[in-house]
């Protein structure tokens, strides 16, 4: 598992942060950074990466419409969907539009990695 | 945690702000749905970035306010003032509360009785029950429990009872057909979240294996998340079902903890620890399931729809944020670059070499560039400061009952950091008499054919080298005669000097210390404080403020800021041994005085400019670095700080410099006349002087009036 690259996508700079630190402590490699859905979709494509977390409620593309776009470009895509409570119906949209699994805010650091391990391994 | 605070406050700051903003045009046009969309997006956030950092109260409020606000998007409660002001009163606590994240000061209380009136709007508005937070974070939600008990009933009833007849036919008929039976049991990790979603997603993956004739509990129930830990499935699998391959892919799922796969043995109708099922088949989950998708999809791209269009107003900006200690130190440290270049420039003349000339000049043109290029990261919109003052205004306006429209335009001008964040006071005191003073009431105002509604305009923009702030209001004006008569009555001028004063100097009285024009002293702009104290904190920022008034037509004050404080342009002067640098702004003019113009009025020396007598300092002697010499003719440069003039006799001009301001440390930054220092480019430190100081000091302070006649 060592050195999976991961796109991280959040409009709040401040979860961006709190998850990048979270996941660079447990050995994993930020290879981007996006601050909505049409970021989250461009870097995508650019950078490949083994995995990307994806926010749902963001300015410009939203990231359920994201996860759609990704997945057609890209089937295979492993995307584990961010959410905050109260935001069930959407987390039940994001995994049926092709998301993997959900991690929910706030962060619990175990969770997360441990998401992420059964995703990617 | 700890470290992310800062980033916390400023975001949560941006947020409020946002908040701020869509409330009061929501208010203006409560049509204007996509501030609700804003407003709750907002909310939305501040929750998920306070329940990370732990501050629950925080995320408890905002909740509430999320969930009212969603009530509001959905049409299901309309936007008045009342709520807007409730709303605001909920903004406002989180302010507080985040302005106290050291403290720690209690807030619980305040926080429960917002919450139980946030939860009374809606509740009483709409019909539908409020969304609790979910378990996990909030421990005590009460309605819930009796649930819980129904259900440990019923799971008691799940062991013991039997399959009715049909879905025993139905077992085996498929055990006919090679299909097995089989019961799957999945428990969550303790403390897991939207677990409704987790037992969605097990779902889904059984699915694939087979046909699920009966879950536990109801999906309904799973899906209201009525369940503790774990649940389970009745699973008719596929033929080619690999038992492994299942349980493999259920543990797959991020926060399942345990999978226990059973099958099922039917003999004669009858099987061991069998789920009964009671009321759903295997066809009717199928249904539910489908309802709740269509459902969700609806309500999804609905809200999507709305979304998308009106984020796109304030999508966040490409910016990155640094702290200020970190920009104070670059351009510090651009300061000192600038300082050792000009030494390197003048050491190199020294050496008459082409090439050394050749980098030396292309040294200097980079590090003005950079120079220049560091100015700018200082530079912050003077947003800052008036998006504040639209609330401000606006529960101003409603507390005199007056209706106020403040209109502000050149909010994206930019100027210095240090003087964006030290022209929030004089403004704010601007703005309230504006408020208070300057606009009628409705009554007066239609009397004087005036539009019922009284505008406020807050303007800014560049002009030079300066940025230019006004406050402009279309209310009374000021009237000369009656500040005349109030300044003789504060004795601030004598009842001759008011008879010959003219109005726009009399209006300019307003600006001397312990004067007010209000008859009543308001709670909102009196206490004494008055326009002295804003025109002194202007000055303070080498700034100057200056007033335009009509009579029944309004008002207007003009502030002139400079853009930065860093560096400045000075003239450099001698004093005997020394050099001191005069701020340019500060600069009316230089002359050379002969001593036969030189007079002498109340032992102080005096000349005449242009009909204008000025008072004539030494400067050497008002330092105290030496005493005044007769001399041939004298170089005298003519000082101005508000409507205070002098000149200062020194012993050399040396021309003009743009200097780096370098601040005093703590223990003499207290000496009135001096502004700070700098050091040239030999390396020598000098004095930067301070003229609103020395002219207002003690021995110094014979100002223009005095000798006015």
């Amino acid at each position: 598992m060592l050195g999976k690259r991961i796109l991280i996508t959040d409009d709040i700079a401040f979860m961006r942060m709190t998850l990048r630190n979270i996941l660079v402590k447990n050995g994993y490699e930020i290879a981007g950074e996006a601050e909505d859905g049409v970021q989250a979709v461009e870097q995508y494509m650019i950078i490949k990466p083994d995995l990307v977390t994806m926010d749902i409620t963001m300015p410009n593309m939203d990231g359920i419409t994201a996860i759609k776009k990704i997945m057609e470009k890209d089937p295979d895509a492993k995307i584990v969907v961010v959410s905050a409570m109260g935001q069930k119906a959407l987390v039940i949209e994001a995994l049926n539009s092709g998301a993997k699994d959900f991690i929910v805010k706030p962060f619990q650091p175990d969770r997360i990695v441990e998401a992420l391990q059964k995703v990617i391994g | 945690m700890e470290e992310y605070r800062d980033l916390f406050l400023a975001e949560a700051q941006e947020y409020l702000q946002n908040m701020t903003d869509c409330m009061l045009e929501l208010e203006k046009d409560p049509t204007a749905t996509e501030n609700l969309t804003e407003m709750f997006r907002a909310a939305h956030s501040l929750k998920g970035m306070s329940g990370t950092m732990g501050y629950e109260l925080i995320m408890k409020l905002t909740h509430e306010m999320e969930n009212l606000l969603d009530k509001l998007r959905s049409g299901e409660i309309s936007v008045g003032t009342d709520l807007v002001n409730l709303l605001f009163e909920a903004v406002d606590l989180v302010q507080v509360m985040i302005n106290d994240l050291d403290n720690q000061k209690n807030f619980s209380s305040d926080v429960q009785a917002l919450e139980k009136k946030l939860q009374g709007w809606y509740e009483s508005a709409g019909k539908e029950e409020s969304r609790p937070l979910e378990k996990g974070i909030d421990g005590e939600n009460s309605p819930e429990d009796q649930e819980t008990e129904r259900d440990a009933a019923a799971k008691d009833a799940f062991i013991k009872a039997e399959l009715n007849e049909f879905e025993k036919e139905m077992l085996k008929d498929a055990a006919s057909r090679g299909e097995n039976s089989y019961h799957i049991n999945v428990w969550l990790r303790e403390g897991s979240l939207l677990k409704s979603v987790r037992s969605y997603m097990v779902y889904k993956v059984i699915e694939k294996h087979g046909e699920i004739v009966k879950t536990y509990p109801s999906m309904q129930a799973m899906e209201e998340e009525k369940f503790d830990r774990d649940f389970s499935f009745l699973l008719l699998g596929k033929p080619d079902l690999d038992i492994n391959e299942l349980e493999k892919s259920i543990k797959g799922i991020a926060e399942v903890e345990k999978v226990i796969i059973s099958s099922l043995f039917l003999e004669d109708g009858s099987e061991k620890a069998a789920p009964p099922l009671q009321e759903a088949q295997g066809t009717a989950g199928a249904n539910a399931r489908e309802k709740r998708n269509g459902d969700q999809g609806g309500a999804v791209s609905s809200q999507v729809a709305k979304k998308v269009q009106p984020s796109l107003n304030r999508s966040s900006e490409k910016t990155v944020r640094v702290e200020t200690a970190k920009l104070d130190a670059l351009v510090n440290l651009v300061g000192e670059l600038i300082i050792n270049r000009t030494r390197v420039l003048e050491l190199g003349k020294q050496f008459k070499n082409e090439n050394l000339e050749a980098s030396l000049e292309q040294l200097e043109r980079v590090t003005t560039e950079l120079q220049s290029a560091v100015m700018t990261l200082r530079m912050v919109p003077i947003k800052q400061v008036f998006d504040r003052f639209p609330r401000m205004v606006r529960d101003l306006s409603q507390e005199r009952g007056k209706e106020i429209e403040l209109i502000i335009s050149g909010e994206e001008t930019e100027l210095d950091r240090t003087i964006v964040n030290q022209i929030g006071d004089p403004l704010v005191h601007l703005l309230r008499n504006a408020v208070d003073h300057g606009i009628e009431d409705e009554e007066e105002r239609k009397r004087k054919g005036k539009r019922p509604v009284g505008t406020i305009h807050l303007e800014a923009h560049h002009e030079g080298s300066h940025v230019v702030v006004s406050v402009e209001d279309d209310g009374s004006g000021i009237d000369p005669e009656k500040v005349k008569e109030k300044a003789v009555q504060k004795n601030i001028i004598t009842r001759e000097e008011a008879e010959v004063m003219e109005a726009d100097e009399a209006i300019r009285l307003i600006f001397r210390s312990g004067f007010s024009t209000s008859a009543e002293v308001t709670d909102i702009s009196g206490r004494g404080v008055g326009m002295d104290v804003v025109k002194t904190s202007i000055e303070a920022l080498n700034g100057t403020v200056e007033v335009k008034s009509e009579q029944g037509k309004g008002s207007k004050f003009i502030l002139r800021l400079p853009l930065t404080l860093a560096i400045i342009r000075t003239l450099m002067v001698r004093a005997g041994e020394e050099v001191f640098a005069i701020p340019i702004e500060a600069i009316r003019e230089n002359l050379f005085v002969e001593p036969h113009e030189i007079r002498t009025i109340q032992q102080g020396k005096v000349i005449t400019l242009r009909e204008e007598v000025l008072p004539l300092y030494c400067l050497k002697e008002e330092l105290g670095m030496g005493f005044f010499e007769e001399q041939e003719v004298y170089p005298v440069v003519v000082v101005q700080a508000g409507e205070k003039k002098a000149g200062f006799i020194v012993d050399e001009l040396m021309g003009q410099q743009e200097v780096v301001i370098k601040s005093l440390s703590s223990f003499i930054n207290d000496i009135k006349g001096v502004a700070g220092a700098t050091v040239l480019g030999d390396g020598r430190v000098t004095l930067i002087l301070d003229i609103a100081g020395l002219l207002e000091d003690g021995r110094v302070n014979v100002g223009k009036e005095n000798f006015n006649h």
